[in-house]
């Protein structure tokens, strides 16, 4: 079973991804921010990470930072989902070595699609 | 214990150690105490809390024994191997990189709540090994404090019983120890790199005497504090941490909505927080 | 003077700014704080700047900072919804959510019909965050807007509550569409209402399993008894089957799943229960709690324990813990073989249960447990050999009680006592006349379960000890057997001058001896005794009850030392004598605090009379 890690500080948010992967069984783990997917991440294997850009304590980018430093999380894929337009911001979240930077709202079958191709390590865009 | 007598005792600990006993854990704080009741030949907890707040110099004194009784010692030698492999790591790529340039100072560890000693001597014969591989000298202190004297003293001792070493490897056992049919005394080569305070983390001012720290270990201490000690006491040690150090909880611990000072360092099956 | 001012919190402001956008974390928190607690107009507007700088933690802070502090400027922060800036728009609403005020809402409103969608959808969640009912028509029109619009329209929905969002939710649940009818189906949950659970069951019941797996999920997600049990009344077995799927995906084993699966009362749920000890640390509340659900579930899986048994030590431990606890008896053999292969904790377990869950005499083990290197195996033993009258062990149980750690000593000395009793007499005897002073504290310690004239001779023999802790075990002892003539005379011999043992003072207070009420006014009135030796007097004249006491006690209050002034308080509350609410009252503002909340308590007495 896949593991995917969604990280939003929106609430209604985590539960939109989380209710549109269900439907792939997959296993979700939410948290609110940058440090608490962090500290979430210490016992939890990932296959996945989702993230938002605009979050307190630890931004999108700071984390994806942090997981690419970490030997462990060198190739995990990343997808960051967000609603900015910004394009310096696209450009810095794929330089930290986001996978797939997509902008909100997305349609849920794309979603699930690109989740999907990413699992199985097949490259996209 | 009457639920006045576990209120009045329990804001008395509160505020000289910053532990906290929730509601539900009257029946912890009770039988923690009762060892104190029979030996002082108190007939009731009230009595105790009196001789506490009035005694003169025998409260005094007994405030060391509350203190002892209060803070569980569940410890061992080499716990959590997760987090001392992190440890390694940290060593490994902030401490032991300089080629050529000797390092500037000695490297100094803090190792917060140490109980009877065994995390503070771990640490020691961490880097003693890591030294010994790399065959690079590492000037190194440990500062090891805790709030009882009693476990200090016996940390002082460094004479250990099969359960605390029952992770350690053989080898490494017969290396850092001397036995003697059922103790382990640490070697004298290990204990003159571990410096014994007695210091209470919930005292501000305690502080000062530990300053520009490389890395501080803070496990199973914060667990018993609410969240306002909490806070104090990580800000404290963030204050204590040179810039670029770092700091290691307790496994099931957590910094988030404590402090947001800290970035937090993924390690295999451990996190650290680093400052700045 | 004015100008002076403004230019001071100009600077002010200036430094919080800059905290703010170029401090670490630790400074743009103090900042944060700092702004929070001085609100104003100008503050706002400063942190509205920030919101548009590139940095985005920089900008999270000024929208948590908003949040709280909005309503000083809340022009500005409505005319950011409708910046050129998609993403201030954005922000904006977010804010608003956090705001809470019902006077914001009709400007949401508009910008549900704003072009973009991902406005549309913040608007929507803000709305549901403040939660007024106002927004209701809205959010139904939002209902059949994009999905996510209408996700989170269901959502806010949701959140408001009230009897006219029922049916609309109702509809969309029912279309089974995604993730939208998920949202509805937990939205209509929260509700809490049994006719509407009633329904949603009745929805869920025509669709095929897998569809309906998903929704369970979601409801049991919920983690609320009342729900659950409908649901089980409903669906039996197939939610006992949705339940182990969750645990089993479920990395830290949830405790509220474990309590729902044990509501299913099999020997499947009982093994489930077990093998989630492996994620529970021991300290946490959590086992306790998976503890008391596997003991409640004995007598499903008490005829299957073999299985249990060669699980990994993890399981083991609370296996054992609680068979203890349900009285479950093993083979002697099993448990003989667990024992000597287990790390020590596992054995403490089993020694400190044996008498209650070894099928058989148990010496195998006992033998084995008693020469254990570890202490507590030890103890545990030797207390067992007691409990379960093992007489082959008698010799080596008086061997332990003779020397060696006072505990396991103690111990040993109670396990004899149950064992033999004239062993028992002869080796106490031998401790108090010629053995040392562990000796005779250890004999005090067990002094209580020997019958009263085998002790006289030997407590008349302690009183008068050298050391000051038998003497006082020797008292007590004796006030435990004041009812016997021979002991009151040795009671009385303690009271012959006035330096009376504080134990002999408790013991008074605590049986309320009358007798000795002239002897305590006299210990007490005698202001060269020692403090202490008063205190417990006043205290004892407390207990007595008796109004003709009254000026005595009153005197104790114009004592200059505090220990007697409380002493004298606690006393007088007892008597519920309205004459002391004069001589009280002026304590209730004492400095010092236990002085006050005595004479509070004291006070609180007299109120209830």
């Amino acid at each position: 079973m896949k593991r995917i890690l969604v990280v939003d500080d929106s609430s209604t948010m985590r539960k939109l991804i989380n209710y549109i992967l269900r439907k792939r069984d997959y296993h979700i783990t939410e948290a609110e921010d940058g440090i608490d997917a962090l500290e979430k991440l210490i016992d939890a294997k990932v296959d996945l990470v989702i993230a938002d850009l605009n979050m307190p304590n630890m931004d999108g980018i700071e984390l994806v930072r942090s997981l690419r430093n970490n030997y462990y999380h060198l190739d995990t894929p990343i997808i960051m989902l967000t609603t900015t337009r910004d394009e310096n911001l696209r450009r810095a979240a794929l330089e930290a070595g986001v996978n797939l930077f997509l902008n909100k709202p997305i349609q849920p079958n794309i979603l699930l699609y690109k989740v999907e191709s990413l699992l199985m390590g097949v490259e996209n865009e | 214990m009457t639920r006045e007598e576990f209120l009045s005792l329990r804001d008395f600990i509160y505020e000289k150690t910053g532990i906290f006993f929730a509601e539900n854990k009257m029946y912890l704080l009770e039988s923690r105490l009762s060892n104190r009741l029979n030996e002082l030949g108190f007939m009731s907890y009230d009595d105790y809390y009196f001789f506490l707040k009035y005694g003169n110099e025998d409260s005094r004194k007994e405030l060391n024994n509350l203190f002892d009784v209060v803070t569980t010692n569940e410890t061992s030698f080499f716990r959590n191997p997760p987090q001392l492999d992190a440890f390694k790591i940290m060593l490994q790529k902030n401490y032991m990189n300089n080629n050529n340039n000797p390092i500037a100072s000695p490297l100094k560890i803090w190792s917060a709540a140490c109980s009877t000693g065994e995390e503070p001597y771990t640490l020691a014969i961490m880097i003693l090994e890591m030294i010994e591989l790399t065959r690079k000298n590492i000037p190194f202190t440990i500062f090891a404090t805790d709030i009882s004297y009693r476990v200090l003293e016996s940390a002082k001792k460094g004479v250990y019983g099969p359960y605390s070493i029952r992770n350690m490897d053989g080898n490494i056992i017969k290396k850092y120890f001397i036995q003697k049919g059922d103790s382990y005394a640490i070697n004298d080569n290990v204990k003159r790199f571990v410096k014994f305070e007695h210091m209470n983390l919930v005292d501000s001012n305690a502080y000062k005497r530990f300053r520009y720290m490389d890395i501080i270990f803070c496990r199973n201490v914060l667990i018993y504090f609410d969240e306002k000690a909490k806070k104090m006491v990580i800000d404290n040690l963030y204050e204590s941490l040179k810039p670029g150090g770092f700091l290691t909880i307790g496994h099931a611990e957590s910094l988030h909505n404590i402090s947001r000072a800290f970035r937090p360092i993924m390690f295999p099956g451990a996190i650290a927080y680093q400052k700045g | 003077m004015v100008n002076k001012k403004k230019k001071l919190g100009d600077k002010r402001l200036l430094k919080l700014k800059e905290a703010l956008i170029k401090g670490n974390n630790l400074e743009k928190e103090r900042a944060m704080e700092q702004v929070i607690s001085t609100p104003s107009k100008e503050i706002v507007e400063m942190v509205i700047e920030l919101l548009y700088l590139s940095e985005t933690v920089v900008r999270m802070f000024a929208v948590d900072i908003l949040k709280k502090i909005g309503r000083y400027s809340m022009e500005a922060i409505l005319r950011l919804l409708d910046d050129p800036d998609e993403d201030i728009q954005i922000y904006a609403c977010e804010i608003l959510g956090g705001m809470r005020e019902k006077d914001t809402i009709p400007y949401l409103v508009e910008k549900l019909k704003d072009e973009k969608v991902n406005v549309r959808n913040l608007a929507c969640v803000a709305l549901g965050e403040i939660g007024d009912e106002s927004a209701v028509d809205a959010l139904f029109n939002a209902l059949r807007d994009d999905e996510w619009v209408g996700f989170s329209a269901v959502q806010s929905l949701g959140k408001i509550g009230g009897s006219r969002v029922v049916e609309p939710l109702f509809r969309i649940f029912a279309e089974g569409n995604d993730v939208v009818s998920l949202m509805a189906c937990e939205a209509l949950i929260d509700f809490r209402d049994p006719d509407i659970l009633d329904r949603v069951i009745g929805v869920l019941k025509r669709w095929d399993k897998a569809k309906r797996s998903e929704y369970i999920k979601v409801i049991l997600e919920k983690e609320d008894e009342g729900i659950f049990f409908a649901v089980q009344e409903k669906m039996g077995y197939e939610l006992f089957e949705h339940l182990l799927l969750m645990a089993e995906s479920d990395d830290k084993k949830s405790i509220k799943t474990l309590r729902l699966i044990s509501c299913f009362r099999n020997p499947l749920a009982a093994e489930v229960i077990l093998d989630s000890f492996k994620y529970i640390s021991p300290d946490s509340d959590d086992y306790q709690d998976a503890l008391s659900l596997l003991v409640d579930l004995s007598d499903v899986w008490e005829d299957h324990i073999e299985n249990f048994l060669r699980k990994e030590e993890d399981c083991i431990l609370p296996f054992i813990k609680a068979c203890g606890m349900a009285q479950v008896k093993i083979d002697e053999d099993l448990l003989y073989e667990i024992f000597v292969s287990s790390h020590v904790d596992v054995k403490r377990e089993i020694a400190k249960n044996l008498p209650s869950i070894v099928k058989g005499g148990g010496s195998t083990i006992l033998k084995e447990a008693i020469e254990d290197p570890d202490g507590h195996v030890r103890g545990d033993a030797v207390s067992a050999v007691g409990t379960m009258g093992a007489y082959d062990f008698k010799d080596r149980v008086i061997e332990i009680a003779k020397k060696g750690y006072p505990d396991m000593r103690q111990k040993a000395l109670r396990a004899l006592l149950r064992l033999d009793y004239d062993s028992f007499k002869n080796l106490v005897e031998d401790f108090v006349m010629r053995g040392s002073t562990e000796d005779k504290r250890l004999y005090i310690s067990v002094a209580p379960f020997i019958n009263q004239d085998d002790n006289y001779p030997l407590i008349k023999a302690l009183l008068n000890d050298r050391d000051n802790l038998v003497r006082k075990g020797a008292i007590s002892v004796v006030g435990r057997f004041l009812d016997n003539d021979r002991y009151m005379g040795l009671f009385n011999s303690l009271f012959k001058d006035d330096n009376v043992p504080h134990e002999a003072l408790k013991i008074i207070k605590d049986r309320r001896l009358y007798a000795f009420k002239d002897r305590l006014i006299q210990i007490f009135s005698n202001n060269s005794n020692e403090l202490w030796t008063r205190y417990y007097a006043l205290l004892a004249l407390g207990s007595l009850e008796d109004h003709t006491l009254f000026d005595v006690l009153v005197k104790g209050l114009e004592d200059e030392n505090n220990i007697i002034k409380i002493g004298s308080l606690k006393a007088l509350s007892g008597l519920n004598d309205k004459r002391a609410l004069d001589f009280i009252k002026p304590y209730l503002s004492s400095d010092d605090d236990d002085i006050r909340v005595a004479a509070e308590s004291v006070l609180e007495g007299f109120s209830e009379v």
